[in-house]
């Protein structure tokens, strides 16, 4: 029995908070602001309910890397600048401040979790004095939000933080016309390494959807050492129900021939939901630490998931590494190419409420 | 061992995937002649250099103790005796059993992640403390699976270590006696607690059983208990230190500086060539004579061992993919048809006017009409060589009062005829990239980048083979197959590279301009140009002019990782006096499939370093190439694309 197998998760975002705020008006939003229009959803549909207060933020700003060459940094970096304009704009919402955050050092290397989690970290007073803190990670890459609510959420188990909620936007659509590249080294995230030593054979979980061969390709060549087991995560029932056989289709060399992965590995989990995923992960883990620990020279397995898939399917990935402590590589893009400019996008996008920790566990 | 339709999928040959068997039957010995006694014996320290995809882990993993267990076991039966017969050469293994063995060290990122833990400057400290204790682990693994494969060490878990000798100011789990179970239980101990520290948030403890270290230890202790631990006597452990690159410079500074000092424990380390920036790759000539070290560049293999070890890789490979062992195929290059010699000449007629016509016009004398039913390929290049040295005639600026002068033999030389060869396939739509020479070529010395090429020639032949048709390809075949690679190749750039988009637009520029520079009628750099060079003043002056300047910051980024990632490599030339020597940049030979360029590498340009950064940001006009060139093509557009 995992800690979320009784779960909250509200898709009527607005009417959720219309209830709760005027119930517990102290709220704060931690999000990330950068090119993608989805950054603001949660924010604007939060300052549209009427209520007495004003919204608190925390944004982590996110600019494309500065020494971009080509034309599109230009049009993120209007983008990412419209952005913070119309967060400056809204009336209802009090910043406390604007800080960058590079999700890469000047060597590469990912350390936006980490610079991410300590900025909050030197933040927390004023965050935890909110009776509701909302993570908003519809505009953060998972490099930065998977740390960031392993930390909230072990200061909310420590009782610094009351309610924690986690606040997603999906649209498929809008995730087509962004193709993320320059995939730097795979690497286990900040927080999510190996609790144990190395050389200990692992079994991974990457969750995958069908642009991701080169992505899926790299962290196999950063864990395969160890691997003892593969089971990719397809996305099943899905709003497209052919995706899990389309995603097969593209795939199948690297999956079948490359990583000799086995037709019984494949594990569907259904796409709008974080938790079937999480519980899903949870029984996979047991199965194989269970089975594999009576073979010779496999008592101790460790588990590692890599989140390539959608935001919901990250999220409940995100919930079952918390829970058991499992490791997640991955490598974040380290640019975007947008098609348009999103001067289309109508915004009605509806957030999925999801409440994490506090009162509705109680 | 499982069941595998192609082994051409597997692109590497160091996955644990592969069990160790399948490891031993897939391992080509070619490259392993490189190594020296010395590499055992002398305390220098080796470093192995290469591109991702050389070899450098392959290379560890043969040594790794597992290996030459397993090897050691079935020796009676193991399907290469040359890679026994080298291994005892080298003195690694003795008769039934490894007398040296390698500790497997991977520079993974909870090394590196050291460096970003704010521990109060301890950092340089705390990455000695993990590196010691892997280190040992890694030893202590290395005699337990001796023990329970060969019984090497009976009774190791009573073996006792004398600590290091006073003089070494040691942490405590080197100063005191150890036994092997009390070394083992604090080394996992101290794993144990870096893992958790280095997944703790701010303000969280450091772990009590965390004693930073002041230098490495390990290997001094290593040598202190293998010469005072009588069991252990006669056995050389081997330090291996894999992907070197994967941490911070100031890191690997570190760990080189103590690696570099002498002990009779081997140290050796793998490295990605192109790991330095663009100011440490322009000066790294050979200057390591004298130094403690010894270099051995796997990149840098003759064309000819190329080949002999790609040809070895993929007959290995061809025997264990398990769809066509029923069709004994044992040759991978007999089944690589090369193009034939002979075309009808129907098929070409237009084409062959047209050639003819421009030879009649620049020698002023009439060709022969051909009459046979098919021509000679060897024919059509000829003919291609002697306009080639018309148009070079025609060109020259002091003409003869006489009319055109005649054509020496002596100017057919074999540049001259590969860019003939070249122009007549383009020209007569003739396979120029086929037979297994050339897919080895296009491989730019990777094996990992020729098992790609080659895995789709391997499921045409297992398809083939399935329908009972002749399982041997055509050179059409090969080359439509050989360019869908490049195009592949091409299309992923942006995706795999750090810089991805920005190297992928040079790459798209610069192979237009080589295009056109090779296929201009007089064929000025024979056989073409597939790479661009600075003079290695200019580009260190250029370098140093504004480093932060946001285009000079890009443009050394760019061509980092693109070298980084084998897209570009880079040659020098010796011509010249000291600093005018030129840096040369090729791109990938896989490229030049994809722009129809010869695979050798000779022919490259001057192109500033200004026009670089534009070919980065944009896609360039052939007007923005510069005077020299954009000048004679004009009247040449009909050449270019």
């Amino acid at each position: 029995m995992g800690r979320w197998s009784n779960y909250f998760l509200d898709r009527d975002f607005q009417g959720f908070w219309t209830k709760l705020l005027h119930k517990d008006p102290s709220v704060c939003v931690v999000m990330g602001i950068g090119f993608d229009p989805r950054s603001l959803t949660v924010v604007d549909t939060i300052s549209a309910i009427p209520w007495s207060g004003t919204l608190s933020c925390f944004t982590i700003c996110l600019r494309p890397p500065t020494s971009e060459l080509s034309e599109n940094y230009v049009k993120l970096e209007k983008l990412t600048e419209k952005n913070i304009e119309a967060l400056r704009a809204n009336p209802r919402v009090t910043v406390s401040s604007y800080d960058e955050l590079s999700l890469r050092d000047e060597e590469g290397h990912l350390i936006g979790g980490r610079s991410a989690t300590l900025k909050i970290a030197d933040n927390l007073a004023k965050i935890a004095a909110h009776k509701h803190v909302i993570v908003d990670i519809s505009g953060l890459p998972r490099t930065v939000f998977y740390p960031l609510i392993k930390f909230l959420c072990k200061k909310s188990d420590d009782g610094i933080i009351e309610n924690l909620h986690i606040a997603v936007t999906e649209d498929s659509d809008l995730d087509r016309r962004i193709k993320s590249g320059e995939f730097g080294n795979p690497d286990y995230l900040f927080s999510f390494r190996p609790d144990v030593p190395d050389g200990l054979k692992l079994i991974w979980l990457p969750a995958i959807s069908s642009g991701e061969s080169s992505r899926l390709e790299k962290i196999h060549n950063q864990i395969e050492r160890d691997c003892a087991e593969i089971c990719p995560i397809l996305p099943f029932p899905a709003r497209d129900l052919r995706r899990a056989d389309e995603i097969i289709m593209r795939l199948r060399s690297i999956l079948f021939e490359r990583m000799l992965v086995s037709e019984n590995n494949l594990l569907l989990c259904d796409e709008e939901s974080p938790f079937d995923i999480y519980r899903k992960i949870l029984d996979v883990d047991d199965y194989y630490r269970e089975t594999l620990s009576r073979l010779d020279g496999l008592s101790e397995i460790r588990t590692v998931v890599s989140p390539m898939a959608s935001k919901m399917l990250s999220l409940g990935m995100l919930l079952a590494s918390i829970e058991r402590n499992l490791a997640v590589s991955y490598t974040e893009a380290g640019s975007y190419e947008i098609e348009g400019d999103f001067s289309d996008f109508e915004g009605n996008l509806s957030p999925v409420e999801i409440w994490l920790t506090g009162e509705a566990y109680s | 061992m499982p069941r595998i339709p192609n082994a051409f999928n597997f692109r590497v040959a160091d996955q644990t995937v592969l069990d160790t068997s399948l490891f031993l039957n897939l391992y080509s010995p070619v490259y392993l002649g490189q190594l020296k006694d010395e590499d055992f014996t002398a305390p220098k320290l080796l470093i192995l250099h290469g591109s991702p995809g050389s070899g450098k882990s392959s290379l560890l993993r043969l040594f790794e103790t597992s290996t030459l267990i397993a090897l050691c076991k079935n020796q009676a039966r193991t399907v290469d005796n040359n890679l026994l017969t080298s291994l005892r050469e080298l003195g690694v293994i003795e008769d039934y059993s490894p007398k040296a063995f390698g500790i497997y060290v991977h520079c993974d990122s909870s090394l590196r992640d050291i460096e970003n833990l704010n521990v109060s400057g301890a950092n340089d400290r705390m990455l000695n403390t993990l590196l010691d204790i892997r280190i040992t682990s890694g030893f202590l693994r290395s005699i337990e699976m001796l023990n329970v494969e060969l019984s090497s060490f009976p009774n190791f878990e009573g073996m006792t270590f004398q600590p290091l000798p006073d003089d070494e100011i040691a942490p405590a789990i080197f100063s005191t006696p150890q036994t092997f179970s009390s070394l083992r239980e604090s080394c996992r101990t101290i794993e144990r607690d870096f893992a958790t520290f280095l997944n703790s948030f701010p303000g969280e403890d450091i772990p009590s059983s965390i004693k930073t270290h002041s230098k490495l230890f390990s290997i001094p202790y290593l040598n202190h208990i293998c010469r005072s631990t009588p069991e252990l006597q006669g056995f050389l452990p081997i330090v291996m230190l894999d992907d070197l690159h994967e941490l911070y410079k100031r890191q690997r500074d570190q760990i080189s500086e103590q690696f570099l000092s002498r002990s009779a424990i081997p140290r050796w380390v793998a490295v990605r060539k192109n790991v330095y920036e663009l100011e440490r790759l322009i000066d790294l000539e050979d200057a390591n004579d004298g130094r403690d070290f010894r270099e051995m560049n796997l990149d840098s293999a003759p064309t000819p061992l190329f080949r002999k070890f790609v040809n070895n890789v993929g007959n290995r490979r061809l025997r264990i993919s398990s769809d066509l062992q029923p069709y004994n195929v044992d040759d991978f290059g007999e089944h690589l048809l090369p193009a034939t010699d002979k075309i009808p000449a129907a098929r070409i007629q237009s084409e062959l006017t047209t050639l003819c016509e421009r030879i009649s016009e620049l020698s002023q004398a009439e060709i022969d009409p051909v009459v046979d039913p098919e021509i000679f390929v060897d024919e059509l290049v000829g003919l291609e060589a002697r306009l080639i040295l018309l148009e070079r005639h025609r060109n020259k600026v002091q003409q003869s009062l006489f009319g055109p002068s005649a054509i020496d033999d002596a100017e057919f030389d074999g540049k001259v005829r590969e860019a003939a060869r070249l122009f007549a396939s383009k020209r007569f739509r003739i396979p120029y990239y086929c037979t297994f020479d050339t897919l080895a070529d296009s491989s730019t010395g990777n094996v990992e980048q020729f098992l790609s090429i080659a895995s789709p020639f391997v499921d045409k032949i297992i398809s083939r083979a399935e329908l009972n048709r002749p399982i041997y390809l055509q050179a059409e075949e090969q080359q439509k197959l050989i360019r869908a690679s490049a195009d592949r190749y091409f299309e992923l750039i942006d995706r795999r590279f750090d810089r991805g988009y920005a190297i992928k637009q040079l790459v798209d520029n610069l192979g237009g301009f080589f295009h056109a520079v090779t296929y201009r009628p007089n064929a000025p750099i024979a056989p073409g140009v597939n790479g661009f060079g600075f003079e290695r003043k200019a580009l260190r002056l250029f370098l140093e002019s504004d480093p932060k300047d946001k285009n000079v910051t890009a443009f050394r980024e760019v061509l980092t990782r693109a070298v980084a990632g084998n897209v570009l490599f880079v040659k020098e030339t010796k011509q010249g006096q000291a600093g005018t020597e030129r840096v040369v940049f090729y791109i990938n030979r896989l490229l030049c499939v994809k722009y129809q360029l010869p695979l050798s590498t000779g022919g490259w340009q001057n192109i500033k370093p200004e026009l670089l950064i534009e070919m980065m940001r944009r896609p360039i006009s052939p007007r923005e190439w510069g005077k020299r060139w954009v000048e004679p093509l004009l009247g040449e557009e009909e050449v270019y694309g």
